[in-house]
């Protein structure tokens, strides 16, 4: 294989102990979560009630999941998956999905045309969200798929925005943030950064 | 025609609930009932992918290679990734390929990715051990590292599967060694979790791996680049990526049904949008004829 060195050996514990510690973190988060909403209830702080249905989340869905690793019957593997299937899933699934809520909501109110470049931005929006559904690819289903009037059905019009505009300019964006992050890097590497965290020169 | 723009104005001050319920109704009411919508054009992007598996499953050599099922996503993203994870597992055992799940950004993505397959394996006859296989969870700090030394040692790097037991000691292990035994990298995701794949695993053999790609919607468009540049193989678009697959498999999963409801739904805030954006231009012309009056 290329790239083989004295600390090719090494890899091997190295990623045992990475993911060891990686491990670590996540207890290390919920000793923090748990420390931190535990004292919220103890004092009574304000809205320590959310605070105390934090906690009886993470005990019912952590209890049966930590169980059903020692106790290999059916109850409780059932009851793990009432648990799993029937509430976290759908629960973390419902979290996500109140975006959509808000995203209609902020179209409606505040998609505005107020500009040429807003126009642009809309027109191109429009075109893609039609060409991504079927009842928008509908719409251009009679023009014949060969020569050139293809290019006019709306799936392809959206498919050329994707891969011939907004490609080089991902591409532009990329090539900007990489070269941004190495200049970023050496400033700090020659100490030459000043901002929040550098009060003086080292 | 004043009436009409008055009533246009007014429509600006829709209350949000009305919007959420019209919202709600578009998205539940295609999955509840079953709506009659055409089939999707497959786009080029789902049909490399397709083809990519085909390929390999021609291939006398790299058919009996070990694909990998990186399935990083949670129950967030459940109605566009489990889809795709789903369409994706269909294909690999309809066509007899040994496959691993895996994850890295979120211990649900390994029991979810997992869940699937089992599923899919009563259907298909797949056996546990010796048709796929769970390489468990690793933590997304130690990923890197893991990938690295799994070029050289995969079943070394990885050690044990999900429930403990040695990969060594598992049949579908027994052929694969190193990074050249793997045949197709699909990563399943709503999030940045490619660049691992393609940094320290895609080339790291002696030929590059095929990798395939199966994000949400709203990631998918940062990765045409990768595309071109062919360093991605195919890509799977969010739900509608799913439902194009299916349309190639054959099959009426959710892919299908849910594309009526993100028709209806890309539809309702086209229209939103449109009708906001009149109610401006008649407000804007009520107020230049107040003011001329």
């Amino acid at each position: 294989m290329a790239g083989k060195n004295f600390l090719t050996a090494y890899i091997k514990p190295v990623s045992s102990v990475t993911t060891i510690l990686g491990a670590f973190a996540l207890g290390l988060g919920l000793y923090s979560m748990v420390s931190i909403h535990g004292r919220a209830v103890a004092k009574r702080r304000e809205n320590w009630g959310f605070s105390a249905v934090l906690l009886g989340a993470i005990l019912a869905m952590a209890i049966p999941a930590i169980w059903k690793e020692y106790d290999k019957s059916p109850q409780i593997a059932g009851f793990y998956r009432i648990m799993y299937d029937g509430g976290f899933n759908p629960l973390n699934a419902t979290m996500f999905s109140i975006v959509a809520f808000y995203i209609v909501s902020a179209a409606y109110r505040a998609f505005r045309i107020r500009t040429v470049e807003a126009g642009i931005l809309l027109m191109s929006a429009v075109i893609i969200m039609i060409g991504q559904v079927t009842l928008g690819q509908l719409l251009t289903a009679w023009i014949p798929n060969e020569n050139f009037s293809s290019n006019f059905r709306v799936e392809n019009l959206s498919n050329w925005i994707l891969t011939r505009v907004n490609s080089p300019a991902q591409l532009a964006i990329s090539l900007g943030i990489g070269v941004g992050t190495l200049a970023t890097a050496l400033r700090l590497w020659l100490s030459l950064e000043r901002g929040a965290f550098f009060d003086e020169e080292l | 025609m004043d009436n009409f723009l008055r009533l246009i104005v007014r429509a600006q001050r829709i209350d949000r609930r009305i919007l959420y319920l019209l919202l709600a109704l578009c998205i539940a009411v295609p999955i509840a009932v079953d709506v009659p919508q055409p089939r999707p054009v497959v786009m080029p992007e789902t049909q490399s992918l397709y083809n990519t598996i085909e390929s390999i499953a021609k291939d006398p050599v790299e058919s009996k290679k070990l694909a990998i099922v990186c399935t990083n996503y949670s129950g967030g993203t459940l109605a566009e990734n489990q889809t795709q994870n789903e369409a994706i597992v269909r294909h690999l055992m309809r066509l007899k390929l040994k496959f691993a799940v895996f994850a890295f950004a979120t211990p649900q993505g390994r029991e979810l990715g997992r869940a699937v397959a089992d599923k899919l394996a009563e259907e298909y006859k797949y056996v546990y051990g010796s048709d796929y296989v769970d390489l468990g969870f690793c933590p997304p700090d130690a990923i890197e590292v893991r990938l690295k030394a799994a070029v050289d040692d995969l079943p070394g790097a990885f050690e044990k599967d999900s429930a403990g037991a040695a990969l060594t000691s598992l049949p579908i292990m027994a052929q694969v060694k190193t990074v050249n035994d793997i045949s197709l990298i699909v990563e399943v995701t709503p999030s940045e979790t490619l660049p691992p794949w393609l940094q320290f695993f895609q080339r790291a053999g002696e030929k590059p791996i095929p990798t395939v790609y199966c994000p949400t919607a709203v990631m998918g468009p940062e990765k045409y680049p990768l595309l071109k540049s062919g360093q991605l193989q195919g890509m799977m678009l969010g739900l509608r990526g799913a439902s194009e697959y299916e349309t190639l498999l054959g099959v009426d999963g959710f892919g299908h049904r849910g594309g009526a409801s993100l028709s209806l739904s890309h539809l309702l805030i086209i229209l939103l949008i449109l009708l906001g954006n009149l109610g401006m231009f008649a407000e804007r012309r009520l107020r230049r004829q107040q003011g001329r009056a």
